[in-house]
């Protein structure tokens, strides 16, 4: 916020700044790309299924590929929204509200990339919670966040599910594991308003107001489109106008930021709009896409389906070849070696 | 949009690794080249996982690496010019540099003139500013990890121990770190929450081991390491550093401050300021990088060498050297 020097600010040199900034179109744009491709291998891969699992007669019998409906890009990102909201409330581990964040924005990151009929959400979600655990210092052990996890959902998940699942959220994040929150800015104004309010308990309760609406933030798509202090900034707006305080914070925003007042006026104004027309994705909305889902998930990410065993049949055969190949040059390279002392 | 579609298998092709140059706990070094320019790098495969046979998934300390040098971008700073995983592998490329400070130092052959010292200082003390203003504590600064390059650049590497510090309240944080030598006396105590501090006196160790040519305070045991400091820079008072005798309840021999002009008897007044203050006992008194830079010293006369004109080796050791995998500190990686 300071303006010292006229050199790049910090917040501009990281990678947050400088790959993870999205306008709204061009968020739409990638998430209906990453859908559309999603659907089209899903389609191809389970008409391969259900080709494999006619001459293998199986019991259920499922709708043909061509008729399945296909999750949209709304859905998807519904559904995403549900478990994002889940890290939110999680209610074990004491993790912070940095860890949280963290984990939320990971998600985001690798459903910019990936699809939920790749990856359920689910699983995508305790992965990001245990790498944001670890890459905001607050690491849990494995056994204690499965032990958290079997309590509130009543299932039981393995550590391998957790580990296999870490490299690929990595690398669709670019292995960019820095993330900037707007905690540490609402902070830094809360200190800064001390010195225009005299009202401490006023500015507290500002400030925690502040944070819960960073809270929905994290929901939303403004931590794509927006710099975390001026998210910042918008909570705290905002939470001077619902709790009704009086406080002049307009006067304290013209006064900060003379010269630009206005351009930041449009970016606060709608940062507010987002947050006040927020509403979260029901558990009936949520379950009516998972049954979608259901149907339309990539086999060959399940272990049992017909496709993934044919494909583990397939690489067992091509070692079994290739085993032979070098058992048979072995014993084509001794016998000529024989040979020559014969 | 090319940031979000480069997949792993592309990047990795971008690559040749030639020949390994050093083996670490957590990762093995390689020499290779990029290979449509043919700029040479170097490839640092990190084993996900192995150690502990997955105890915690990806390694804590490639985490913090990766984490770190993804931020820092700067030209006394090692650059992270790639990364891919391959398998079970995490693969970071990073530029490569021939030489290191602990090298030059023990080179014999290579005179020091004080405006040399002055430039290495300047170099590690901006790469380490630009960490410490991105809220990262290396942790883990010592002559191995300055990497200097064929132009005389300086560049702060090995971020395995690194950590953001963006909590001053930050507690229970490990004090198991920096290797002894060069470990402030506060990590020596234990203390569960420190700071900026602790590098800052690894930097004084640095200065003082380029002017001694040997490292400055090579202490065996934790126990000897806090004799041989309190030795060199006297057992410190509750005056000199406020707290310290609530940190410990042993009592160590009183030994008197002796100038330190007594040991560096080649040292300017300036030289011999800033090297009191970085090895200030008190954490909170001891100087923060930006002072550091603003120190007289550095504005006094000899002007620092630049880059170019520093002296170098004749050959690089460890091109040469065959790499023995028990001496991680053969790779300065």
């Amino acid at each position: 916020m300071s303006s010292k020097k006229a050199k790049k600010p910090l917040y501009e040199q990281s990678t947050q700044f400088r790959h993870w900034r999205f306008s709204s179109s061009q968020l739409e744009n990638i998430r209906t790309q990453t859908n559309a491709s999603a659907v089209e291998r899903v389609k191809r891969l389970l008409t391969e299924e259900s080709a494999l699992r006619e001459t293998e007669q199986t019991d259920s019998p499922r709708p043909p590929p061509e008729e399945i409906p296909y999750l949209i890009a709304d859905e998807e990102l519904a559904l995403c929204r549900y478990y994002e909201a889940m890290i939110r409330n999680f209610p074990g581990a004491n993790f912070p509200d940095e860890v949280k964040a963290t984990a939320i924005v990971y998600m985001k990151r690798f459903y910019l990339r990936n699809s939920i009929m790749d990856y359920h959400p689910k699983t995508i979600m305790m992965t990001c919670l245990f790498l944001g655990a670890k890459t905001e210092n607050n690491i849990i052990a494995i056994s204690d966040f499965l032990n958290i996890i079997e309590r509130i959902s009543r299932e039981k998940i393995s550590r391998d599910t957790i580990f296999r699942h870490e490299l690929p959220v990595s690398q669709s994040m670019r292995f960019e594991y820095a993330v900037h929150h707007p905690y540490r800015a609402s902070f830094g104004f809360f200190l800064d308003l001390q010195n225009f309010t005299k009202d401490l308990t006023k500015l507290k309760r500002i400030y925690e107001k502040s944070k819960e609406y960073i809270g929905t933030s994290l929901l939303t798509e403004l931590v794509f489109i927006y710099q975390p202090s001026q998210i910042a900034l918008a909570t705290i707006r905002l939470a001077t106008k619902t709790l009704e305080t009086k406080l002049d914070i307009n006067g304290y925003i013209r006064s900060k930021f003379p010269d630009k007042h206005e351009k930041l006026t449009d970016i606060l104004d709608d940062i507010e709009n987002t947050l006040t027309n927020f509403s979260p994705v029901s558990k009936d909305q949520a379950k009516e896409i998972d049954r979608k889902l259901h149907f339309c998930r990539n086999p060959e990410k399940n272990p049992n389906s017909a496709l993934s065993k044919k494909r583990r049949a397939d690489k067992q055969r091509e070692r079994e070849v290739r085993k032979t190949k070098r058992l048979k040059t072995l014993r084509d390279q001794q016998k000529e070696l024989e040979s020559v002392f014969q | 949009m090319s940031h979000l579609t480069e997949d792993d298998s592309t990047i990795e092709r971008k690559y040749v690794k030639e020949k390994k140059i050093g083996e670490g706990t957590y990762a093995v070094v390689y020499q290779g080249k990029e290979a449509a320019t043919g700029r040479k790098v170097a490839i640092k495969k990190i084993k996900l996982g192995q150690s502990q046979a997955g105890v915690n998934g990806i390694e804590l300390s490639a985490i913090r690496e990766v984490k770190s040098l993804q931020e820092l971008q700067h030209p006394n700073i090692i650059e992270l010019i790639d990364i891919f995983s391959h398998k079970t592998n995490l693969n970071l490329v990073l530029e490569y540099l021939d030489s290191d400070l602990e090298m030059i130092i023990k080179d014999k052959n290579i005179v020091f003139m004080s405006s040399d010292i002055k430039s290495w200082m300047l170099m590690t003390l901006r790469g380490l500013d630009h960490c410490h203003k991105n809220w990262i504590l290396h942790r883990d600064m010592k002559p191995n990890n300055l990497l200097v390059g064929k132009d005389g650049q300086l560049k702060l590497a090995d971020f395995g121990l690194a950590r953001d510090f963006g909590d001053p309240m930050a507690k229970n944080m490990s004090t198991q770190v920096v290797t002894r030598w060069y470990r402030a006396p506060e990590l020596l105590f234990g203390a569960k929450q420190y700071g900026y501090a602790v590098d800052m006196w690894s930097v004084g160790c640095i200065f003082a081991e380029l002017m001694l040519r040997v490292p400055y305070l090579p202490g065996e045991t934790d126990i000897e390491q806090l004799d041989l400091m309190f030795r060199a820079l006297g057992t410190p008072t509750e005056e000199d550093w406020p707290g310290f005798n609530e940190l410990t309840q042993m009592k160590f021999q009183k030994y008197p401050k002796t100038p330190l002009k007594a040991l560096f008897t080649a040292a300017g007044n300036d030289t011999l300021d800033l090297l009191e203050k970085m090895l200030n006992y008190d954490p909170n008194k001891r100087l923060t990088t930006r002072e550091a830079l603003n120190h007289p010293y550095f504005r006094n006369k000899p002007r620092p060498t630049p880059p170019g004109k520093l002296p170098k080796q004749e050959k690089s050791n460890h091109l040469n050297e065959p790499v023995s995998p028990s001496s991680s500190s053969a790779s300065p990686y």
